[in-house]
């Protein structure tokens, strides 16, 4: 592969973490974080969705500015990895 | 793509070459529809005088009460046995009663219109949206259900990113603020995008973040799933304690005279506090009732207090203030998004800040197109993105602009007139684009501009020949003409601006 199509191919895996990771830890944040707060639910549901929404613009930064393409996925997988054990730890919805 | 645009993201060259890369694109992606959506969400915080603007017919004060007791005897005669109406008395700002009730012959299920305040018509005035067409647009897009609220999330997502990674990619954030570079090219452009990117950089942050939240009920349900599973009826009683929510008995009963309960329920909101939103649910079935929301254009908060009515007893069954911190911390931020707490001072910097961000998009698209123009191989796709960007800053207000022309050239009694108020903004809107498209980009800011600028000196123009004169007091058609004046000069001067430096214009155009 040339350089300049494994550059492209690089750019292309950095802008699939950009877009999807920045949703899927927006939801994993507003997930988790509302089985993991000591309010009410809805208040609980209230608050981690302020604090899901507020990452959005940081995903994208992170995918592009990490050292390498696999770095980009790691430094967003493992946090949401991390979200979900802990939100399925909390059990049921009470 | 050229490798130019890859080379510093593979590389790694840092935060701020990184930063300066991905606000390009994420700027650059979605660009023209942020731009109709800033510049429609500008035009919504006059949503009310908008439409009074777009309604002459009716003129004068109102009162809050009488106008939802003929709104409701006008729907009594017309929408009986209707599943629900829900009507936004006058306010002081609105003049009529925006009305909306199911109605099986209407597109979507539900008929909205505006009802004369004194008679409870729908007729008293012409057949128009009003600014709700801008508001509408602002978050649906003109798209149906979800669609045009799932692109409009996506769009104010990039936006996001764009305001961050633009202001990591801002070498001198402050001396850059105090920097101007007139006549320089791209340097120019660079230094306008940065002074309106900055000065108001607050609001951009306040009104991106808050119009995502707007949203999140359908974009982010995450948070509700993991507490409430499909349990949505639950979360709902939760989320919106204050309503009460009943299934049709299928039993006729008389809805009961409604003044009584709107009286009731301002006196529960105490001193200050008006009427707000009022819904009927199943009026004539003997569930009937009647919600009243306080008024909520004196606080930041939407939504701060909810009185329901039993419809057939006239009883009050429910009365909730929302007190729960996070909750206010919701309706704050939703409230903030709506600007409708606004006092007039402040409404107008609301106004002037929606510009700036509006005009932050422009300078941004006009900038990318403009820095590559010199560029050797900036080409071909650059000049086609230049005469796009054309089409689409100097034809958004001329189509919007078309609506107001519609607004005064249609005939009061043509069939569908609202609707073909609605199609002049695209019709016009698409005649820019592709006119735009046909000329060189060196050649078309010129006459576009020249056309906005005719397109919003019409307004004022057309008012003159209303077959009555505004009620004394009445600012809202000569404010809105003067919004247009100022706009139609400040076109104009762009125009005439747009036609000078022609040596450079063309050395550029003959690379491209």
């Amino acid at each position: 592969m040339s350089l300049a199509n494994s550059a492209k191919l690089a750019v292309a895996v950095r802008t699939v973490a950009a877009i999807v990771g920045s949703y899927v830890l927006a939801a994993a944040i507003s997930a988790a974080v509302t089985r993991l707060l000591p309010l009410p639910r809805i208040d609980a549901v209230v608050v981690a969705t302020l604090l899901g929404l507020l990452v959005l613009p940081f995903v994208p930064i992170w995918a592009f500015a990490a050292r390498t393409p696999l770095r980009a996925w790691a430094g967003i997988i493992v946090p949401i990895a991390l979200l979900a054990a802990a939100g399925w730890l909390m059990g049921a919805p009470g | 793509m050229t490798d130019a645009h890859v080379v510093p993201v593979v590389a790694a060259k840092g935060l701020r070459q990184v930063s300066a890369w991905l606000h390009g694109w994420s700027g650059l992606l979605l660009g023209w529809l942020i731009f109709a959506m800033c510049l429609s969400g500008t035009l919504a915080i006059f949503k009310p005088e908008i439409s009074r603007w777009l309604r002459p017919e009716i003129s004068g004060p109102a009162n809050p009460a009488s106008a939802i007791v003929a709104a409701t005897d006008y729907l009594r005669r017309a929408a009986p046995g209707g599943a629900e109406w829900f009507l936004t008395p006058p306010d002081g700002r609105a003049n009529v009663t925006e009305a909306t009730w199911a109605d099986a012959s209407a597109p979507g299920g539900y008929r909205t219109q505006a009802l004369d305040p004194l008679t409870g018509r729908p007729d008293v005035a012409r057949d128009t949206l009003g600014g709700e067409f801008f508001y509408r647009l602002h978050f649906e897009l003109q798209l149906p259900y979800p669609w045009g609220r799932l692109l409009a999330s996506l769009a104010a997502a990039f936006l996001l990113v764009a305001i961050v990674s633009g202001v990591f990619a801002h070498r001198r954030f402050f001396a850059d603020f105090f920097t101007f570079r007139p006549a320089k090219g791209h340097r120019s452009w660079l230094d306008a995008h940065n002074l309106v990117g900055v000065v108001a950089l607050p609001f951009h942050l306040m009104i991106t973040y808050s119009g995502l939240l707007t949203l999140a009920s359908l974009t982010m349900p995450w948070g509700v799933m993991s507490a409430y599973g499909t349990d949505g009826a639950r979360m709902i009683k939760e989320f919106a304690p204050g309503f009460v929510e009943r299934q049709a008995s299928h039993r006729a009963a008389p809805l009961a005279p409604i003044g009584p309960m709107l009286m009731a329920a301002e006196r529960r909101f105490g001193a200050g506090g008006r009427l707000g939103q009022v819904t009927v649910d199943h009026p004539g079935d003997a569930a009937a009732t009647v919600t009243v929301i306080r008024f909520d254009g004196d606080q930041l908060a939407k939504t701060p207090e909810v009185v329901v009515f039993d419809g057939v007893t006239g009883r009050m069954i429910s009365d909730v203030v929302e007190r729960r911190p996070a909750l206010r911390t919701y309706n704050v931020i939703y409230g903030l998004h709506m600007g409708r707490f606004s006092v007039g001072a402040l409404r107008w910097f609301y106004f002037l800040c929606g510009l700036m961000l509006t005009a932050t998009v422009a300078s941004g698209l006009i900038l990318w197109t403009v820095k590559r123009r010199d560029r050797p191989g900036g080409g071909r796709a650059n000049e086609w993105l230049a005469r796009f960007n054309i089409g689409v800053i100097a034809g958004t207000p001329t189509a919007f602009m078309a609506y107001f022309w519609a607004n005064r050239l249609v005939a009061a009694t043509a069939p569908g007139r609202s609707a073909i108020e609605v199609a002049s903004v695209f019709w016009t809107l698409a005649a820019v684009i592709l006119l735009a498209l046909a000329l060189p980009s060196r050649r078309g800011w010129a006459p576009l501009l020249a056309l906005a600028a005719i397109a919003c000196a019409g307004g004022p123009v057309l008012t003159m020949f209303d077959a009555r004169p505004p009620a004394a007091g009445d600012w809202a058609i000569a404010g809105g003409n003067l919004v247009m004046a100022v706009a139609a000069v400040l076109f104009a001067a762009a125009a005439w601006r747009s036609t000078r430096h022609p040596v450079r214009r063309q050395r550029s155009s003959a690379r491209g």
